[in-house]
């Protein structure tokens, strides 16, 4: 919503030395956000009003003007409208000023400069309205130039000035106006700013009202009107509306039509309160409000046409509907250039009707954006007041034939009742009566207090809903009273136990420990593309899905990290081979549909899991796998999880986790229940993202994961004596793990303290379906420091052992 | 007639044992790189198929007719079985082409170069500002309900913020309302209600979180993006105290001392509600293109809970009070760090994310 500054000044005397940008900052603090201020005659910097003093034909091109500009000096103008006479006064663009483009919009702006025309030196451009953006506010003249003589100002004064545009507009944020009704209008606006600065609110000019009468007003529906008001007027010739009125329509962004239009829309604009004007000559009174029977086909002002549903609410009068109730008026009932006889329609309509109809058939006007706010009943007086007031004095010999007054509901002021206590304790400074008063007062509460107590009778324009509280009030009076003024305190601390101090966030520590581990996080949407929850092997059938999602194939809110990891891998793939990344974040599954069941509160919430997910990127698969392998032991380590193993799966598919890939596949147990899943990603996953190489993945369901609750190391005993070791190269068949070699290789001995893996050889000279291994084993003595003979006979227990357990016999080079 | 019909079935002949040929090929192929070898010995462009489609302008039209016939049934069965196979081969061609033992034990770990998302550190900081306060660190529900996300929230039955062009609500549940009416959360301010059920008051707790709006992305606007949420109850809370988080929260953020401003705001789910500015840190005030000329930055939007919502929180709001403060996440990221475009936090850009450490 747009604010003169001009206009408020009718209604507050503000100090001219009150700075504009610090009116907004105050208004943002304590009322309304005000998002811009905007210098409505930056536009017309130096343009003139100019008298034209001498012309001087130049052929047939134009003429050379010679303008009296204010200054004592004349300046001439070369101008090519032929028709200009001595004695006009005209808009002159002086060096410095910028013009619209011309044209369809391909030019760009322009600014004025000293330039030769046809051989003579022009001081300036004559403008036409659209060349400065008023073009709202003049009709289009015939010989396209800006005439000045209406305004009856002296030559050299500003354009500008003359025009009224030596103001400033604030551009209000119109959602932090939608719990305050009564701040829709200029005097609504006013009262905060007088009530901020101290300053008296002066009232609202009105006029008597017309006799009361009948005739104008039939059945109005309760349900959808609270009151309806009509006055009947006639005006022998409309006269032109004043240009002080354009001008601030035109700066608060309406464009002015005729003089009944162009009031309304002002009173709306000061009072908040919308009202239509009807041509007598073309409604067949009395005027009603009901809601529609049957679809209806509804043409309304602007050019709209609409097909309204049945309940859609309707002014009509006797014949049918002429007008949308509260949003637009009808196309055949409008006032035209030869309309002699009115009826001003004002009237509160129900909020939820208007809303419900403006949604229905998409139109917001400026009126149902006021009425869904939810008026007050008593601001129609002040409106029909207001209106009767600006029309007398724009026209002469009005005549005022009734009034009629339909009242359903009138709006009942709030009465709150609250407390000196609890008002200084919730804003956090002590208080007294007069404080209180001292801020509720202006804005047109009424206060009485007695023994700590408090009542607080809001005003009507604030009594739709905005007031009803003590809480409110505590609103109103910190606000005032100022938010920034408020000390900022520390707050006495009660020490209750709020969290369990051991339960550390296993989240956390697992995202900390993986950065340890070189990894990088990165955060993806929750959606996932229909073609990877395929490759993945999830039916989109039971995945959760949106209405409205952000495209057709990113319906499903993901059943697993990692669609969207490899979809990040491919993108990252792009500018580098080689990385590791992982994601921590919730995966969802559909719920089968459960019994109501007898809680009115149950949720039914899908399946909501905590998973992390990590990726490693590379070209050569079983070191990826490995990394990962890695990174997870020491994520085992490091984050202290509790009974984790990793075990050998043979079908991948059926755990759901048909991304990993059987060839190389581990499931992750912790403490018994499967916590997820390590392995490389299938060809087909890779093939859908787009992968050329190879990727290791690991999920793991977080909530799974048991932890120690504290770090759980034990202290072994340092050794007295050096550690010896030997390595072993074996031959074994492919069908003998790794993990079945160090098992037996560790029970053999009690001096074999460790068994390291060196490498693994597959090639010419091993027989096929086995491979060379070599491993290194440690011995260690408690006793002494390990001699030939115990090395040699470990070494040969554990050649012993493997072989007969294991089939794995000595490689021979 | 007589001297084409030989033609004729000398073609079909030809045809037959070619699509025998084809498809006992198609069906035996063992890796995708084989299946793509038949098809382009078959299919392709120099394939056998199409070698024979190009004798066929040597029949007459009626007879062109059938053997084409013959030919399109052979090319597109064979289309479907390459398909058909490549589906199963995707399905069973290993990763691995060779033998691997996964019970290799894992390669160390190398360190280097890894790092949180930075939204994440920013989260973190502040759960560590906090907890030195004696604040929980809670987590919501991601999939919430209306019921909890607006009823228990004080949002009138009409409100804008229901509609499904702000919020995403899940499919299957559109026509059901409250409780069964089920959404991704449009902001965290509904678990606040969760909380308070589940724990005895006094309680202060932060609950950082990602939301989700129905809305068109662009330089400022995500559809997922993270708050953070601070809530404390207690017999007495002033509305100063939401000051006090607040500086909280900026002096962890910038480490230094950030002026701000604080006024009056309206959100349906507090009473009073109010709005935390911060002097803009890119013009310190004097007005730019980030702040839109006005020099202040909103960040934080709070107030005390509507005695409808500590009621719904299962709390009696003559004896209880408090006071929340909101924080958008990235947008104090992208302050921190001086991000100017909101969408690089769900990109996934190893480019972007490797500059924060």
């Amino acid at each position: 919503m747009r604010i003169s500054l001009d206009w408020i000044r009718d209604y507050v005397d503000l100090p001219t030395t009150v700075d504009v940008k610090e009116l907004a900052h105050v208004l943002t603090l304590k009322t309304v956000e005000v998002e811009r201020w905007i210098d409505t005659g930056e536009r017309l910097a130096h343009v003139v009003v100019a008298s034209v003093t001498d012309v001087q034909p130049l052929g047939t091109r134009g003429v050379s003007l010679t303008c009296d500009v204010g200054t004592g000096q004349a300046v001439s103008v070369v101008s090519r409208v032929a028709g200009v006479t001595a004695g006009r006064v005209l808009a002159l663009a002086l060096p410095g000023a910028r013009l619209a483009a011309r044209g369809e919009g391909e030019q760009q702006a322009e600014t004025v400069a000293v330039r030769e025309v046809f051989g003579v030196l022009s001081h300036g451009v004559l403008v036409s309205p659209a060349d400065v953006g008023l073009q709202n506010l003049f009709p289009e003249p015939g010989d396209g130039l800006l005439d000045c003589a209406e305004l009856e100002v002296p030559p050299g004064t500003p354009l500008a000035t003359a025009v009224g545009f030596d103001d400033w507009v604030l551009e209000i944020d119109n959602k932090s106006l939608t719990n305050r009704p009564d701040l829709w209008g200029h005097y609504g606006m006013a009262r905060e700013i007088a009530t901020i600065h101290g300053l008296p609110l002066k009232a609202l000019p009105g006029h008597a009202s017309p006799p009361l009468t009948d005739g104008l007003v039939g059945a109005v529906d309760p349900a959808l009107c609270r009151r309806f008001t009509a006055v009947r007027f006639a005006v022998d010739r409309l006269p032109p509306t004043p240009m002080w009125l354009r001008s601030r329509l035109a700066r608060v962004g309406e464009s002015p039509r005729n003089l009944c239009v162009d009031l309304s829309n002002y009173v709306m604009h000061a009072v908040g309160q919308p009202n239509h004007v009807y041509d007598a000559g073309r409604v067949a009174l009395p005027l009603s409000v009901r809601a529609v029977e049957s679809r209806t086909r509804l043409d309304l002002l602007a050019g709209h046409t609409r097909e309204v549903e049945p309940g859609t609410p309707v002014v009509a009068d006797a014949d049918g509907p002429v007008g949308l109730a509260g949003i637009i008026g009808g196309a055949g009932s409008g006032v035209g250039p030869d309309s002699r006889t009115f009826v001003l329609e004002t009237a509160n309509f129900d909020p939820r009707a208007v809303r419900r109809a403006s949604q229905r058939t998409g139109l917001r006007t400026e009126a149902s954006s006021r009425y869904e706010k939810n008026l007050d009943t008593p601001r129609i007086d002040a409106a029909v007041g207001f209106f009767l007031h600006l029309l007398t004095g724009a026209a002469d010999a009005v005549r005022l034939d009734g009034m009629q007054d339909v009242t359903h509901v009138a709006t009942e002021r709030a009465v709150v009742t609250t407390s000196l206590d609890f008002l200084s304790a919730r804003i956090g400074e002590r208080l007294g009566v007069a404080e209180v008063r001292d801020a509720l007062t202006p804005l047109g509460f009424e206060v009485v207090g007695a023994d700590g107590r408090l009542t607080a009778t809001a005003p009507p324009w604030r009594s739709t809903g905005d007031i009803s509280l003590p809480h409110d009030i505590a609103e109103e009076v910190a606000r005032i009273r100022g938010y920034e003024n408020i000390p900022s305190a520390g707050l006495t601390v009660t020490l209750n136990p709020v969290r369990q101090l051991n339960a550390r966030p296993v989240d956390r520590v697992l995202r900390e420990q993986l950065v340890r581990a070189g990894m990088r996080e990165v955060i993806s949407y929750p959606w996932t593309a229909d073609s990877l929850l395929l490759a993945t092997g999830h039916a989109k059938a039971d995945t959760v899905r949106l209405v409205g999602a952000p495209a057709p194939d990113r319906e499903s809110l993901r059943p697993s990290l990692v669609p969207n990891l490899v979809e990040t891998v491919a993108a990252n793939l792009r500018h580098q081979p080689e990385f590791g990344i992982f994601e921590v974040g919730t995966a969802f599954r559909a719920r089968p549909p459960g019994d109501a069941g007898d809680d009115p509160e149950d949720e039914h919430l899908p399946e909501q899991r905590r998973l992390l997910a990590a990726a490693f990127v590379g070209a050569d698969g079983p070191t990826l796998f490995r990394r990962a392998k890695g990174v997870l032991e020491f994520l085992t380590q490091r984050a202290q999880l509790a009974d984790t193993d990793l075990d050998p799966v043979s079908d991948p598919a059926a755990q759901r986790d048909s991304w990993a890939d059987r060839s190389a596949c581990l499931a992750i147990v912790s403490a018994g229940r499967r916590a997820g899943t390590l392995g490389l990603v299938t060809t087909r996953v890779r093939r859908a993202a787009g992968i050329a190489g190879q990727v290791a993945v690991f999920e793991l369901d977080v909530d799974v994961l048991s932890t120690y609750t504290s770090r759980h190391n034990v202290h072994q005993r340092v050794p007295d004596h050096p550690d010896a070791d030997f390595d072993l190269s074996l031959v074994v068949a492919e069908t003998v793990r790794w993990r079945d070699l160090v098992t037996t290789a560790r029970r053999v001995d009690p001096c074999v303290h460790d068994v390291a893996y060196v490498d693994e050889f597959r090639g010419s000279w091993v027989p096929a379906g086995h491979r060379s291994l070599s491993l290194r084993i440690t011995v260690r003595s408690a006793e002494r420091t390990p001699t030939a003979d115990d090395i040699g006979r470990a070494r040969q227990r554990v050649l012993d052992e493997l072989a007969a357990r294991h089939g794995a016999h000595l490689r021979v080079v | 007639m007589t001297q084409t019909a030989p033609l004729v079935r000398d073609f079909l002949d030809r045809l037959a044992n070619l699509r025998e040929q084809a498809m006992h090929a198609a069906t035996t192929v063992e890796t995708t790189g084989e299946l793509t070898q038949v098809r382009r010995r078959f299919l392709g462009r120099s394939g056998e198929l199409l070698g024979l489609r190009r004798t066929i302008g040597a029949f007459s039209s009626a007879d062109r007719r059938v053997v084409g016939a013959a030919l399109g049934d052979a090319q597109s069965e064979l289309e479907r079985t390459l398909a058909r196979r490549e589906e199963q081969l995707l399905e069973s061609e290993p990763a691995l082409t060779g033998p691997f033992d996964v019970t290799l034990p894992g390669l160390p770990v190398s360190g280097g170069s890894g790092g949180l998302h930075p939204t994440t550190q920013l989260m973190y900081d502040l759960n560590d500002a906090f907890t030195a306060l004696n604040f929980e660190v809670y987590e919501g529900a991601e999939i919430s309900s209306e019921l909890y996300e607006f009823d228990h929230l004080n949002f009138p039955a009409d409100h804008p913020a229901r509609e499904s062009m702000d919020t995403y609500w899940l499919t299957g549940s559109e026509t059901a309302t409250g409780p069964r009416r089920l959404c991704l959360r449009p902001h965290l301010t509904g678990a606040s209600i969760r909380y308070m059920r589940e724990h005895e008051p006094p309680f202060r707790f932060v609950y950082p979180g990602r939301v989700y709006r129905n809305e068109s992305t662009d330089a400022r606007h995500e559809r997922a993006f993270y708050q953070y949420e601070v809530l404390i109850v207690d017999r007495h809370v002033p509305l100063a105290a939401g000051k006090f988080l607040v500086d909280t929260v900026l002096d962890t953020v910038f480490g230094r001392h950030v002026v701000t401003r604080m006024r009056t705001g309206f959100f349906p789910f507090v009473e009073p509600g109010f709005e935390i500015d911060m002097l803009c840190q890119v013009c310190g005030g004097q007005g730019c293109r980030t702040c839109h000329q006005v020099g202040w930055l909103e960040v934080m939007p709070g107030g005390a809970p509507h005695p409808n919502v500590l009621r719904a929180g299962g709390l009696d709001p003559d004896e209880w009070t408090g006071c929340y403060v909101n924080i958008g996440l990235d947008r104090l990221v992208m302050m921190r760090y001086g991000i100017d475009d909101v969408r690089l936090m769900h990109s996934g850009d190893l480019r972007f994310l490797t500059q924060f450490a």
